[in-house]
Order: structure tokens, then C-alpha cells, then sequence
């Protein structure tokens, strides 16, 4: 990517993959209790997977460009579902132990809080751009 | 070339390589999330080379190349953006561009002055 705004991309990339984060988070929050899902299973916790743009094109100089961060894709976490013992439950076995979703909430809260930090900083970083372009202009004004 | 135009190169390259160097800690900050991804930074030492090598006297130096840097600690997963310093650092480069457009405007109303009378 390049061209005389690249910046702003670069941080609107960065911006809208910490969104995305951040809602697949609140997903996963909101179904840390769900034990049945369409294939029958709890709900699996989902996590996004990020790749550097500029990796993929392999090459490091500005005249290639950055392109930010891109999005790859969501993944499910295959890690085992905890049993819990809850024979009151309707999605419970003949032992009574019900198969709970992989969603653990302190992890959900740390990815939370660094999404939203990262947010803040790209967003940042395009305001800082704002201004930079803005003193450019006012060169163009022949103003101070 | 020599005397004041080059002056205005040399202060239009610094706001240059300031916007660049922008860009380069911005795709760091971007990519603070993403296993594997390294640090970059623009050589600066680079720049400053091809500044004194009177390179910049003929226009703008374009195109700089990035480097990996050394030395920090790396994540889990690969990753070894030290997020508050890069945040810094975007700060620090944003002051620097104000510096180098003051400089260009203060220039620019002394030579006006100097036509106007």
C-alpha cells in the first residue's frame, strides 16, 4: 500500500482487526454458558488469527509498501470441554455430568483489555497523522 | 545545488522521512497481535548517510529500507513489539515532523518578508 495517505490505512487496518477481536471476545463471553449448539455440541471458543501483511509479500523496503495486519481467518479452539457435574441440567448424561463450553472468562477479560488498548493506539496513531497533515496544510497557507 | 533551495530540501527530506518513519511504527502498532511478526524501523543512520552524501541536494531521497530491531524481548508467540515504546516513539517522531515544519515555515516567512519588505 502506499500513496500520500498510506498511513491512515495502515492504522484503519490495525483498527478494524482489534474490532473484529473484540467482538469474536464478546461472542465467546456471551456463550460461556451455551452447552448446545447446532452440531449438537457446547459452544466452541472461536479466536482470530492475524497475519502481517508485509510477511506475506516478503519484501521489507517502504518502496513495497505496508499494508498493516490482515485478517486470516476465525479459528475454533480444540481444547477439551470441561465436565461438570450437574445433574439438574437438561443437556446432562446418564452420570449427570453436563458438557460446558471452552470459553474461560479471565482469558476473555485479558484479550479484551489488550484489544481495546490496541484500538486506543492505532487510533492514535491516525490522529498524530491528522495533525501531521494539517501542519503540512498550513505550510501550504503560508501560515505558521 | 547550494545556499537556500537546499535548505528547503534538506527540511522537506527530515518532514519526509518523518511521515515514513510514521508509517513504519504504525504498521508495528498494527501488527502488535500477530504471532511472528518482528519490529521494524527505518534506518535512520541510512538516511542521514545519503542526506551528507549531498543526495538529498538533487530532490527527495525516496524509498528507504527497514530494518529489524535487535535486541527485544520476544512474546509466546513470536512476536516482540514492545507496545508502549512504539506508542513513544510515535509521539516522539510526531513532534519531530512539528519541529521540521516549524523550521520550513519560519523559513518561508523570512524569505517573505525579505520580498515584501
Amino acid at each position: 500500500m502506499s500513496g500520500l495517505f498510506s498511513a491512515m490505512d495502515i492504522s484503519a487496518s490495525g483498527l478494524a482487526a482489534e474490532r473484529l477481536r473484540m467482538e469474536t471476545t464478546a461472542n465467546n463471553i456471551a456463550n460461556a454458558n451455551t452447552t448446545k449448539t447446532e452440531n449438537g455440541d457446547p459452544y466452541r471458543r472461536k479466536s482470530v488469527v492475524f497475519s502481517s501483511e508485509l510477511q506475506k509479500e516478503g519484501r521489507y523496503t517502504l518502496a513495497s509498501g505496508f499494508a498493516g495486519v490482515e485478517v486470516v481467518g476465525i479459528e475454533s479452539d480444540d481444547t477439551a470441554f470441561p465436565m461438570v457435574h450437574n445433574p439438574g441440567h437438561p443437556h446432562a448424561d446418564e452420570d449427570g455430568m453436563v458438557r460446558m463450553p471452552n470459553v474461560k472468562i479471565p482469558t476473555e477479560m485479558v484479550d479484551m483489555i489488550t484489544a481495546s488498548r490496541s484500538y486506543e493506539a492505532n487510533l492514535s496513531s491516525i490522529t498524530m497523522f491528522q495533525e501531521m497533515v494539517e501542519q503540512s496544510l498550513r505550510l501550504l497557507q503560508g501560515g505558521s | 545545488m547550494t545556499g537556500i533551495p537546499s535548505q528547503y530540501y534538506l527540511l522537506g527530506n527530515a518532514l519526509r522521512n518523518a511521515e515514513q518513519n510514521h508509517r513504519v511504527v504504525s504498521q508495528n502498532i498494527a501488527n502488535v497481535n500477530t504471532p511472528g511478526y518482528q519490529t521494524r524501523e527505518l534506518s535512520f543512520e541510512d538516511y542521514m548517510k545519503r542526506v551528507k552524501s549531498g543526495e538529498s541536494n538533487q530532490g527527495f531521497i525516496d524509498e528507504i529500507p527497514t530494518t529489524l530491531v535487535e535486541g527485544l524481548v520476544e512474546r509466546v508467540d513470536g512476536n516482540n513489539v514492545d507496545f508502549d515504546q512504539q506508542v513513544a516513539n510515535l509521539k516522539k517522531n510526531a513532534l519531530l515532523f512539528q519541529s521540521w515544519s516549524q523550521l520550513l515555515a519560519a523559513k518561508m516567512s523570512t524569505m517573505r518578508k525579505a520580498m515584501t519588505g
